[in-house]
C-alpha cells in the first residue's frame, strides 16, 4: 500500500525548485508513512492532478481549483 | 564580594520561546508567555508525570516570582520560570556509543508517541535534548512539547531523521562510525548527504527506501515549493493517527538496528592484558588506595578501555567519567549490565578531544567546561598519546596538570610489549619517552606521593598531588 502510495505522489509531482525550504518533502512523506488512513489524504492532496492523469479534467489554473474545491 | 553570576546557556538560544540560565550549580529556564501556558497545561496530564515519574523526563517545576533567586533584569525577560534538576554531566551525541545514540532515539520516538496519543507533540526531535543519567537517557527540553495542532504532522520528522535515525543507519548498515558525522555538522546528517552515502543496494535494507531514498526525491521536487503545505494537508484530513502509523513503525524499524561491534584492536584488550594476576592485584589495590585517600567527587579515567579500573573508582566516589577512543570498548562499558550507574562512558580522544563549536562556537563545549574532574586517571596511556599522537610528554603532563590536582599515571616502559609494537615500524625519536623525563615532568606540578613498579619493572604507577 505505501509503495502504491509513494508511486502515487511521485507521478503527481511535476514542479521542481531549486532552492531549499527543508521539510516541505519531509512533511509530504509523512502522508505516505501515514498508513492506510493516509492514502485518502494523498488523493485528496492530489485531487485535481489526480483527474487530469485519468482525463477527468482538463488542467486549470488554481483560482478555479480552489472553486471547484469548494463546490466538491 | 562579587554577586554570583548568572550565565545564559550558550546553546539554548534556538527555540525563541525561552531560554536555559545556569544559577548557583541550578538550572532555570526562563519561558515565553505561550510556552509558560503549555507548560501549565502539560504538567496536568497524566501522560507526562508518568513521564517524569518513570525518570524519563526531567524533574521540573514552576518557580514563583517571590521564590526565583535570578537577578531582576533576567527575570524581567520572561513570563515566568522552571526550574529543572540538574545533570552530573552534560553529553553530546558525538560522544555517545551505538547503543547510547540507539536508546535516546527510542525515548524520543516513545516521548512522541505519548504526546501525540494525548493531544500533544515534540516540536522538534534533537539529541541534544536528551541527557544520560545513571546511564540511562533523559529527556531535558520541556518547552518542546506544545499541543498538537489538528491536521498538522509531526515537525520534528526529519530533524529526527538527520540527527537519529541516519546516523543509526550509517552505523548499522555501512559499519561507519557516526560520531565524525554528528561533530562535523550540528545538524547531522543532512537529508541529501544520507541519500548519497546509501546506494542502490541500500534501498532494500528496512527504512532506507522511505526514510533516505524517498525523503530525498521528495526534498529535491518540494523543497521550493511555495505552496503552503501545513494547510494543504489539514484540509486534506491530515490526523494524528497518521503521525502515530510513522512513529510506531519507526519504533519498531530503530529496535531492529544493530552494530556488530568487531574489529576492534582495544575491545578484548581486558581479556589479554600485560598482567599477571598478582601483579594485576597490585595495581588495582593501588589505584582503590590512591582514591581511598585523596576522596574525589569527580574522576575521569581517560582512556578507560572497557572500564575495569573505572569500576574501581565508582565505588569511592559521585562519578566517573570513562573516555576512550575505541567505539567497541566505550559499547561494551555502555552495555555491560554490571557497569555501575555512576559511570558516564563517553567516547573520547585525547589527543583531538570534544572542541568548542556551533554558532559563535560557543554552542557546544569541550569536556572540561561540563565536568571537572577532582582526580584522573590515565593508565596505560601515555605510550599512545606520545607515541602514536605525537604528542611531547612534556606537554601531555602540562595538559593533565591543568585539568586536575590530582593523578593516577602509569608509565609504559619501552620494554614492554606493547610501546614494541607501536615503535616497529617508526623512526623512534621520542627520546622524551622515558621513566626519568616523566618523572621531571610530573615534578614540574605535582608531588609524587607515592609509585609502585609492576611487570618486572615494566610498568610503573604514581600517585601525584598538586603541591
Amino acid at each position: 500500500m505505501r509503495i502504491l502510495s509513494a508511486i502515487f505522489l511521485l507521478l503527481v509531482i511535476t514542479d521542481a525548485f531549486a532552492y531549499l525550504d527543508p521539510g516541505t518533502g519531509s512533511m509530504l512523506l509523512q502522508v505516505i508513512l501515514g498508513g492506510v488512513a493516509a492514502i485518502a489524504v494523498a488523493i485528496k492532496l492530489y485531487w485535481h492532478k489526480f483527474r487530469v492523469a485519468l482525463g477527468m479534467a482538463k488542467k486549470k489554473n488554481s483560482e478555479e481549483d480552489q472553486a471547484e474545491d469548494e463546490s466538491a | 564580594m562579587t554577586e554570583p553570576t548568572v550565565a545564559a546557556n550558550a546553546g539554548s538560544f534556538r527555540d525563541r520561546d525561552g531560554r536555559v540560565y545556569h544559577f548557583q550549580d541550578r538550572i532555570f529556564r526562563g519561558l515565553s508567555e505561550s510556552a509558560l501556558e503549555n507548560f501549565r497545561k502539560l504538567q496536568k496530564k497524566k501522560f507526562y508525570t508518568k513521564l517524569v515519574d518513570a525518570g524519563k523526563v526531567i524533574g521540573t517545576r514552576e518557580i514563583a516570582a517571590e521564590h526565583n533567586p535570578l537577578p531582576g533584569d533576567v527575570q524581567e525577560q520572561w513570563a515566568g520560570f522552571l526550574e529543572h534538576d540538574p545533570v552530573a554531566v552534560i553529553s553530546y551525541p558525538y560522544e555517545w556509543t551505538f547503543s547510547m545514540l540507539k536508546a535516546a532515539a527510542s525515548l524520543q520516538l516513545h516521548l512522541v508517541e505519548r504526546a501525540v496519543s494525548n493531544g500533544f507533540t515534540l516540536k522538534d526531535a534533537t539529541p541534544y535534548n536528551l541527557q544520560f543519567v545513571n546511564r540511562k537517557p533523559v529527556f531535558i527540553d520541556i518547552p518542546s512539547f506544545e499541543p498538537l495542532p489538528q491536521g498538522e504532522p509531526w515537525s520534528g520528522y526529519r530533524q529526527f531523521c538527520e540527527m537519529f535515525l541516519f546516523p543509526l543507519f550509517l552505523q548499522a548498515y555501512k559499519g561507519v562510525n557516526f560520531q565524525p558525522f554528528m561533530r562535523a555538522a550540528i545538524n547531522g546528517v543532512d537529508v541529501q548527504t544520507a541519500s548519497a552515502l546509501f546506494g542502490f543496494r541500500d534501498r532494500f535494507r528496512k527504512g532506507v527506501l522511505s526514510h533516505v531514498w524517498l525523503q530525498s526525491k521528495l526534498d529535491r521536487r518540494y523543497g521550493g515549493s511555495s505552496e503552503n503545505v501545513r494547510s494543504s494537508l489539514k484540509s486534506a484530513g491530515f490526523n494524528r493517527e497518521m503521525i502515530l502509523t510513522n512513529v510506531r513503525k519507526m519504533q519498531k524499524l530503530v529496535q531492529k538496528l544493530e552494530w556488530e561491534a568487531s574489529g576492534s584492536e582495544w575491545g578484548d584488550y581486558s581479556e589479554f592484558h600485560n598482567y599477571s594476576d598478582d601483579d594485576h592485584v597490585r595495581k588495582e589495590d593501588f589505584i582503590r588506595d590512591a582514591i581511598r585517600v585523596e576522596k574525589p567527587a569527580t574522576v575521569w579515567d581517560i582512556g578507560c578501555n572497557t572500564g575495569q579500573f573505572s569500576r574501581i573508582a565508582a565505588a569511592h566516589c559521585r562519578q566517573v567519567v570513562a573516555m576512550d577512543i575505541d567505539h567497541v570498548a566505550v559499547e561494551r562499558l555502555y552495555l555491560d549490565s554490571a557497569t555501575p550507574d555512576n559511570i558516564l562512558p563517553l567516547l573520547q580522544n585525547v589527543a583531538d578531544p570534544s572542541p568548542n563549536w556551533g554558532w559563535r562556537n560557543r554552542e557546544r563545549s569541550d569536556l572540561q567546561s561540563r565536568s571537572r574532574p577532582d582526580l584522573v586517571l590515565c593508565l596505560a596511556l601515555i605510550h599512545h598519546v606520545v607515541i602514536s599522537a605525537n604528542i611531547p610528554l612534556e606537554e601531555f603532563i602540562d595538559y593533565l596538570a591543568g585539568l586536575t590536582d590530582k593523578l593516577v599515571i602509569e608509565y609504559v616502559s619501552r620494554k614492554d610489549d606493547k610501546v614494541k609494537t607501536l615503535l616497529r615500524n617508526k623512526e623512534d625519536k621520542y627520546q622524551d619517552y622515558s621513566r626519568q623525563s616523566l618523572e621531571a615532568s610530573l615534578k614540574r606540578h605535582f608531588d609524587i606521593r607515592r609509585q609502585l613498579e609492576v611487570n618486572d619493572g615494566n610498568r610503573t604507577l604514581y600517585h601525584c598531588v598538586k603541591v
